[in-house]
Formats: C-alpha cells, sequence, structure tokens
C-alpha cells in the first residue's frame, strides 16, 4: 500500500500515520469519557448534599437502617478489585499475560461477590418495604422518602456501572485469548483499567454518605 | 510520551494505605461522636485522601502529560463552580 502523505503550507511532506495504534489518543479520549462520567454523577451527589443540607438528621436516622457490615465488606472488596486489576495491566505490561489473566479473572470474581452482596442487601430492604414507591416508605417522613430515593438510584446507578465493568473484563479476557491484547498492543487493557479504578471512585464517596453518617 | 511506571510493590503500598483509611473510615464514629452533618464532612476528608491514592497511582494521572491533568482540574473546577452556585441558591432559598 503506497504511504499517503500530508503536506503543510511550507510544502514540506509527512506520513499519514494509522490513527488505529493512536495509544495517548485513545487514553486521551477515554479520560474524557470518564470526565463525563464524573459530571453525571457529581450531579447526584449534588442533588444527596442539597437533600443532606436539609434533612440532616433524617438523614442520619435512615442511614442507621443501613448494614454497614455489609457495605464495608463490600468497599474492602472493591478496593482490593482495583488492586488487582492494576496489577492485571501491570503484568501485560511486563509481557507476563497468563499472569495478567488471572488477575483479570481475580477481579471478575470480586465483582460479583460485591453485586451479590449488593443484591442481598437490596432484598433485605425491600422484603422489609422499604423501596422507592413502597406503601411503608411513602408513610415515613419527607427526609426518609428522599434518602431511600437516592440510595437505591445511585447504589443502583453505581450496580449497573459494576454490571458494565464485569462485561469489559470479560471481554479483556477473551482479547487475551485472542491476542488482541498483548504486551506491546494493551489500551483496551488500559482503559478497562481505568474504567474500573472510575467505579472504585464513586463507591469510595458513595459509601460513607450513605452508610456512615448514621452509625 | 512518558509511559506509566507502576511496580508491584508500588501498588501494593498503595493498597495498604487505602486499607489505612478504609479502616479509618470505620473507627472514626467511635473515636469521636458526631452529628450527621459533621461525620460526612470527616468522612469525606478521609474518602477524598483515598480519591487522590487511587487516581494519582493506580490510574497514573500523576505520571501522565500536563494536558490530560489540565483536563481533569478543568472538569473538577467545572463541578466545584457548579456545586457552590446550586448551595447558594440552596442555602438562600
Amino acid at each position: 500500500m503506497k504511504q499517503e502523505m500530508a503536506y503543510d503550507v511550507a510544502g514540506n511532506s509527512y506520513p499519514v500515520t494509522d490513527y488505529k495504534d493512536d495509544y495517548d489518543g485513545e487514553k486521551f479520549g477515554f479520560w474524557i469519557f470518564l470526565l463525563t462520567e464524573m459530571m453525571m454523577f457529581g450531579v447526584l451527589f449534588l442533588l444527596f448534599a442539597i437533600n443532606f443540607y436539609r434533612h440532616s438528621e433524617l438523614f442520619g436516622t435512615s442511614s442507621g437502617h443501613l448494614n454497614v457490615w455489609l457495605g464495608g465488606v463490600n468497599t474492602v472488596i472493591l478496593l482490593v478489585s482495583t488492586y488487582t486489576m492494576g496489577l492485571a495491566s501491570l503484568m501485560m505490561r511486563q509481557a507476563k499475560v497468563r499472569a495478567s489473566a488471572y488477575f483479570v479473572g481475580a477481579t471478575v470474581v470480586m465483582a460479583i461477590i460485591f453485586l451479590s452482596i449488593k443484591a442481598f442487601e437490596w432484598s433485605v430492604d425491600i422484603h422489609h418495604g422499604i423501596y422507592p414507591g413502597s406503601g411503608i416508605l411513602d408513610a415515613k417522613d419527607k427526609g426518609e422518602i428522599l434518602f431511600f430515593g437516592l440510595y437505591f438510584v445511585m447504589t443502583g446507578l453505581h450496580g449497573l456501572h459494576v454490571i458494565v465493568g464485569i462485561a469489559l473484563m470479560a471481554w479483556v479476557l477473551l482479547l487475551i485469548r485472542s491476542g488482541g491484547i498483548r504486551p506491546e498492543h494493551n489500551i483496551v487493557m488500559k482503559n478497562v483499567t481505568l474504567y474500573w479504578d472510575f467505579v472504585h471512585l464513586i463507591w469510595i464517596i458513595l459509601f460513607p454518605l450513605f452508610y456512615m453518617i448514621g452509625v | 510520551m512518558k509511559t506509566a511506571i507502576g511496580t508491584v510493590a508500588l501498588y501494593t503500598k498503595v493498597l495498604a494505605g487505602l486499607l489505612l483509611l478504609t479502616l479509618m473510615t470505620f473507627l472514626q464514629p467511635s473515636w469521636f461522636h458526631l452529628t450527621p452533618g459533621k461525620t460526612a464532612g470527616v468522612q469525606l476528608l478521609i474518602a477524598f485522601m483515598k480519591v487522590a491514592l487511587v487516581v494519582a497511582y493506580y490510574m497514573h494521572l500523576r505520571s501522565e502529560i500536563g494536558y490530560l491533568k489540565g483536563y481533569v482540574v478543568m472538569a473538577l473546577v467545572i463541578l466545584m463552580i457548579f456545586f457552590l452556585i446550586v448551595g447558594i441558591d440552596v442555602a438562600h432559598s
């Protein structure tokens, strides 16, 4: 294939490079995507702040109903899973492909455990009639209704991001096996690792605001 | 282009730091019992330390190009301005 050339005003020629392997461009683009995600969650945290400002005591008592130990276990699980996904990226860069795949697998397992604990927590709340729109919740004070409304929306949206993360990491495993990800071409792994770190960042802020203010 | 440099030892130290801060998150209410508002303030302080560790070392922002760092700071500033304006509005409504 004839090398395509580009020319500047002075007539100097430059070879047009293939943008498929633009590591920095792809990484930069993914950071921009993460910043839009930050804005989305940022607005929800702002909503929490407003209602917490207006209903502090009721937010405190409502928080007391949540299981801080389950939330805490989930915090440690997500924290360790960020570590294993970071090591997965590191191993790939050091051409230790098998070790990298194992760490990705470990991260997926921890993500599934996180979701299972979250599903169990929700089922207990729902079993007690605490869910948006339920008669029991609607009979409570406005502050409690708002707290649990925000709780289900924000942990639900975060849970959705965990599910997407599991799908992405499964895709990474397939790409590692097919050679689509390899030591000299690992931008997809880099970006999925950034994504998983972001999911962890959201939980770092979510956990204290919902679980710790009522302890 | 500076490539992200990370080692298992560094990642493990950051993990230890994150676990320590998580422990503080759990112990704070028993160390000093505060109102929900003040508890949220202390808890968020700890949370932002954890966020800083993750962003700097696990997301490698520490060793990224200035252009990318500028973008991240700009997004944070925009979000803070948003918080400030709405906060003032809510406080006076």
